[in-house]
C-alpha cells in the first residue's frame, strides 16, 4: 500500500515536471554553483577590467551566494503551497489520513533537504573556502531551518500568491545581516542577531578562523532558527 | 474615465496585498544603503538599484496578479463591462509605474541625488518600468501558475538584461544596442556619467520603439489567451 507521502511526493512530482517548475528549482542553484565554480576566472577578470581585487572579499561572496539556493527553494516551495491554496487543494487534503500536519511536514522537508544538500555541494565541489566537515553539517542545519523559515514566513502571512512575492521582497531583507556580519566594524552589528542568516555569518567567519566560538555560533544560531521556525509554525496553524 | 477608475483600483489592490509597505521598507533600505557608500559609488549603486529592483517590479508581481484575477474568474467578468482591454492593460501598466516612480523619486530624494540630466533620467526610469511590466505581461497572458511564469519569464528576462555586462565593463558588444535594455541603462546613468546628446536621443527612440512592439504584442496575446481563452 502507498503511504500518503509517497502518493504526494509522487504528485509533485508530476507536477514540477509538467509546469516546468523543476526547471526553475534548479536553474538558480545550478546557476549559483557555476557562478562559484567560475568565482577564480571572474576575480580575475574584475581585478584585470576593473582593478578592483575581490580576493579579500571571498569567504563573504562564498557565504552570501551559498545561502542562495535556499532562498529560492523556499520560495519555490512557498508559492506551492500558495498556488495550492488559492486552488483549495490544502482543504482537499485536510479530510484525507495526511492530513493538514502531515501535508506542511512534507512541504517544508523538501526545501530544507534540498537546501542542505545544495549547501554541502557548493562549499566542497568549488572548494573555494577551506571547511571543517562538522562545522559544514553544523552550517548545513541551519541552512535547512532557515529554507523552512522562508517557505513558512511567505505562506503564514500572505492571503494569495500575489501577497506571497510581495512579502518575498520583505524576506531577502533577511540576508542583509550576512554583510552587516561581514563589514559593520562595530558592536552595533549584534543588534541584527535575532535575523538567523547573522548567526550563518558568525559560523563561517569563526570556522575559518579556527576560534572555539565557532560552537557558541552553531548552538546559538541553531537556537534562533528552531524559534523562529516555531513561531512562524504556531502562526500558520493557528490561521488556518 | 474607465481607465481611471481601473488605475484606481488597480493601485488599491496593490496596496491591499502589501506591495506598498514592501516598497516602503526597500525604498528607506536604499536610501540608506547610498548614504553609507563613498560618493564615487553612489551614481553606479543607483542606476544598478534602479535597474535589478525598482524599475523591474512591474516585471515581478504581474504574473501572480493576472494568475490570481485568472483563478478567481475576475477577467471573464471584467469583460462584460464596458471595461475595454487597452483599458485593462493601461490601468496595470500605469499602476506600477506610478508605484516605480515614487520609490525611484522617492531614494533620489531620500539619498540628495540630481543633476542637470533629470529629464533624462525620469524619461528612463518610467520607460524602464513600462518595458519591464510589459515583458512580464507577455508571459503572463499563459502562465499557469506563479513557478511556472517564473519558468518562462525568467530566461528571456536575464537575456534582455545582458547589456548590464557591458555597464559593468566585463564584456561589450554593438548587438547590445538593439536591446531596450542598453537605452534604460543609459538614461538611468545619465545623472553621474556624461552621455553624447545622440546617445540619448538613440535611447529614447529605442524605447518608443520597443514600446510600441510590445505593447502590440500584448495585446494580441491577452485578446487571444485572456479575453478570448479557447
Amino acid at each position: 500500500m502507498k503511504t500518503p507521502i509517497a502518493v504526494l511526493a509522487r504528485g509533485d512530482l508530476k507536477l514540477v515536471v509538467r509546469d516546468s517548475t523543476l526547471v526553475l528549482a534548479l536553474f538558480g542553484p545550478l546557476a549559483i554553483t557555476l557562478l562559484l565554480w567560475c568565482l577564480p576566472e571572474i576575480e580575475i577578470l574584475i581585478r584585470d577590467r576593473l582593478s578592483f581585487d575581490t580576493a579579500p572579499y571571498r569567504l563573504f561572496i562564498v557565504s552570501f551566494l551559498s545561502l542562495i539556493p535556499g532562498m529560492l527553494f523556499a520560495m519555490i516551495y512557498g508559492f506551492i503551497i500558495l498556488d495550492e491554496r488559492d486552488e483549495d487543494v490544502i482543504d482537499f487534503i485536510s479530510i484525507t489520513p495526511l492530513r493538514k500536519e502531515g501535508y506542511l511536514t512534507y512541504k517544508l522537508i523538501m526545501p530544507m533537504l534540498l537546501s542542505a544538500g545544495f549547501f554541502l555541494m557548493i562549499i566542497y565541489a568549488t572548494a573555494l573556502i577551506q571547511l571543517n566537515p562538522i562545522h559544514a553539517i553544523g552550517i548545513a542545519s541551519m541552512v535547512a531551518l532557515e529554507a523552512a523559515i522562508g517557505t513558512l514566513f511567505l505562506v503564514t502571512f500572505s492571503e494569495n500568491k500575489v501577497e506571497g512575492l510581495a512579502f518575498s521582497k520583505v524576506m531577502g531583507i533577511m540576508y542583509l545581516a550576512i554583510p552587516l556580519v561581514f563589514f559593520w566594524n562595530s558592536g552595533w552589528h549584534w543588534l541584527s542577531a535575532f535575523l538567523p542568516p547573522f548567526w550563518i555569518a558568525k559560523a563561517f567567519i569563526h570556522s575559518q578562523m579556527g576560534s572555539i566560538w565557532i560552537w557558541g555560533d552553531l548552538f546559538f544560531g541553531t537556537a534562533v532558527h528552531l524559534a523562529v521556525l516555531l513561531y512562524f509554525l504556531r502562526t500558520f496553524l493557528r490561521r488556518q | 474615465m474607465r481607465l481611471l477608475a481601473a488605475m484606481v483600483q488597480d493601485i488599491r489592490f496593490q496596496f491591499r496585498h502589501g506591495f506598498y509597505y514592501a516598497y516602503a521598507i526597500l525604498t528607506i533600505l536604499y536610501i540608506i544603503v547610498l548614504r553609507l557608500l563613498p560618493g564615487t559609488m553612489v551614481y553606479p549603486a543607483l542606476t544598478l538599484i534602479l535597474f535589478t529592483d525598482i524599475c523591474t517590479l512591474g516585471f515581478f508581481f504581474i504574473g501572480a496578479i493576472v494568475l490570481l484575477e485568472r483563478g478567481q474568474n475576475l477577467t471573464e467578468s471584467l469583460f462584460i463591462t464596458p471595461l475595454r482591454l487597452h483599458e485593462y492593460l493601461l490601468a496595470k501598466i500605469l499602476s506600477f509605474l506610478f508605484l516605480a516612480t515614487l520609490s525611484a523619486l522617492l531614494i533620489m530624494l531620500g539619498a540628495s541625488i540630481g543633476g542637470k540630466d533629470l529629464m533624462w533620467f525620469v524619461f528612463g526610469a518610467v520607460f524602464s518600468a513600462l518595458i519591464y511590466t510589459l515583458f512580464g505581461l507577455i508571459f503572463a497572458a499563459r502562465a499557469r501558475h506563479v513557478n511556472d511564469y517564473f519558468v518562462k519569464s525568467l530566461g528571456a528576462g536575464l537575456l534582455i538584461s545582458l547589456p548590464i555586462l557591458a555597464y559593468v565593463r566585463l564584456f561589450d558588444t554593438p548587438l547590445f544596442y538593439l536591446f531596450p535594455t542598453r537605452a534604460t541603462l543609459i538614461l538611468l546613468d545619465v545623472l553621474g556619467t556624461d552621455y553624447a546628446l545622440s546617445e540619448k536621443l538613440f535611447s529614447v527612440a529605442s524605447l518608443l520603439i520597443w514600446f510600441l512592439i510590445l505593447g502590440s504584442w500584448v495585446y494580441q496575446r491577452f485578446n487571444k489567451y485572456v479575453r478570448h481563452p479557447a
